[in-house]
């Protein structure tokens, strides 16, 4: 479902239609975010690397060879385009204090090992597919997984206006039809 | 035996059951491959979403790169083959010795070009009377490889996904350097090996 999704974005990118570039940049504004972020770059290091892999997809879309496969190019392009972003980083400061080598020195050394973007790459492509339930499911599995602290059944009940007992066979029906949307992609 | 309901195996997955109930579920899916399998899908689900600390990008950011992208698209052309002569940038045989460090403490010569849209750092070292050089290529493609040759020899060596490459040890003499990029090709003429540099 997703793989068909971007496969057809990629081809519209092709064509030339500025909607299709759009949203084929917003679905996976996350991801190219997340990716320089966790190689521990600065905020505008960040912000240049998402620029960056953005202008490689408008030069390089006619040559992808795998349209379906658009988020691992992605994935695997910010993760080349971070670290190329931190060794200019390190390059452009010769004499930095302890502090800031130490930083730039876990930016790189650390810098996300293939399992991590995975990883990244997977999480994202968990939350396409929550994107596309119900409103009540995204809320629902919003609420129980990607809070910190995840309220208790009452208080989702009285959001979702469901009684208490409902909230357990729901969330189990919820993840249910998750997994379903998930059956293409390669989770 | 009862196959466990969807429920109760995610109620296991998000740790909701009791200590009794938890080990009474687990025992009763120890011999059910199907229910083991659902239970690790299950749980994996459920770990990426709460591990997921992701942020949307700022939407200046988005917009930013949306407007570079309204470039009007262009039919794609033939790319002409094309062959760059890299420019030396710095060599670090010509750099003032930083702060506290020895002249003989270290034998890497260090070398970084431009070429275009791409830039080249080389690594020489000498070792057992050979030059082992590897290097990295940055720019917007880097598939391809990487050809030394001299009058002592060739050897090549491809580039890897982070545009990295290390060449097989050569002799000492003059060698080109050809990083071959697709349709471009980049060229470090002259790459002195040996007469000039110290070696251990």
């Amino acid at each position: 479902m997703l793989a068909d999704d971007d496969a057809s974005l990629v081809e519209a990118c092709r064509r030339g239609d500025a909607a299709a570039w759009e949203t084929l940049v917003r679905r996976y504004q996350r991801l190219l975010y997340a990716i320089p972020r966790r190689a521990g770059l600065s905020e505008d290091g960040v912000a240049d690397v998402f620029q960056r892999v953005c202008v490689l997809l408008l030069e390089h879309i006619a040559q992808i060879k795998q349209p379906e496969r658009i988020g691992a190019w992605l994935a695997t392009t910010a993760r080349r385009e971070s670290w190329r972003q931190s060794q200019r980083a390190r390059r452009s400061m010769p004499f930095a204090s302890g502090e800031d080598t130490q930083e730039l020195q876990i930016a790189d050394t650390a810098l996300l090992p293939e399992e991590l973007v995975e990883r990244l790459e997977q999480q994202h492509t968990v939350r396409l597919a929550l994107g596309s339930l119900d409103l009540r499911c995204r809320t629902l599995l919003t609420m129980l997984f990607y809070q910190v602290e995840p309220p208790p059944y009452s208080v989702i009940a009285a959001q979702l206006g469901v009684s208490e007992g409902s909230i357990g066979p729901t969330r189990a029906r919820c993840l249910q039809k998750l997994r379903q949307k998930l059956e293409t992609s390669t989770i | 035996m009862l196959t466990p309901t969807n429920e109760q195996l995610v109620d296991l997955a998000e740790g909701r059951l009791g200590a009794d109930a938890t080990t009474a579920l687990r025992a009763q899916i120890i011999t059910d491959t199907t229910a083991q399998a659902n239970l690790a899908t299950i749980e994996r689900l459920i770990g990426l979403m709460r591990s997921d600390t992701s942020i949307d990008a700022p939407e200046h950011v988005v917009a930013r790169a949306l407007r570079l992208m309204q470039t009007p698209a262009v039919a794609p052309r033939p790319t002409p083959l094309s062959r760059i002569v890299a420019v030396l940038l710095s060599d670090s045989r010509h750099q003032p010795l930083s702060a506290g460090l020895r002249s003989e403490s270290s034998n890497t010569r260090s070398l970084i070009y431009n070429a275009a849209e791409h830039e080249l750092d080389i690594e020489i070292v000498p070792r057992a009377g050979r030059w082992h050089i590897r290097g990295q290529i940055f720019g917007p493609e880097l598939d391809g490889n990487v050809t030394i040759d001299g009058d002592a020899g060739e050897q090549n060596a491809p580039i890897s996904e982070m545009g990295e490459f290390c060449l097989p040890p050569v002799e000492t003499g003059t060698y080109t350097l050809l990083v071959q990029l697709g349709a471009r090709a980049i060229v470090v003429h002259g790459l002195d090996l040996g007469s000039s540099t110290t070696q251990r």
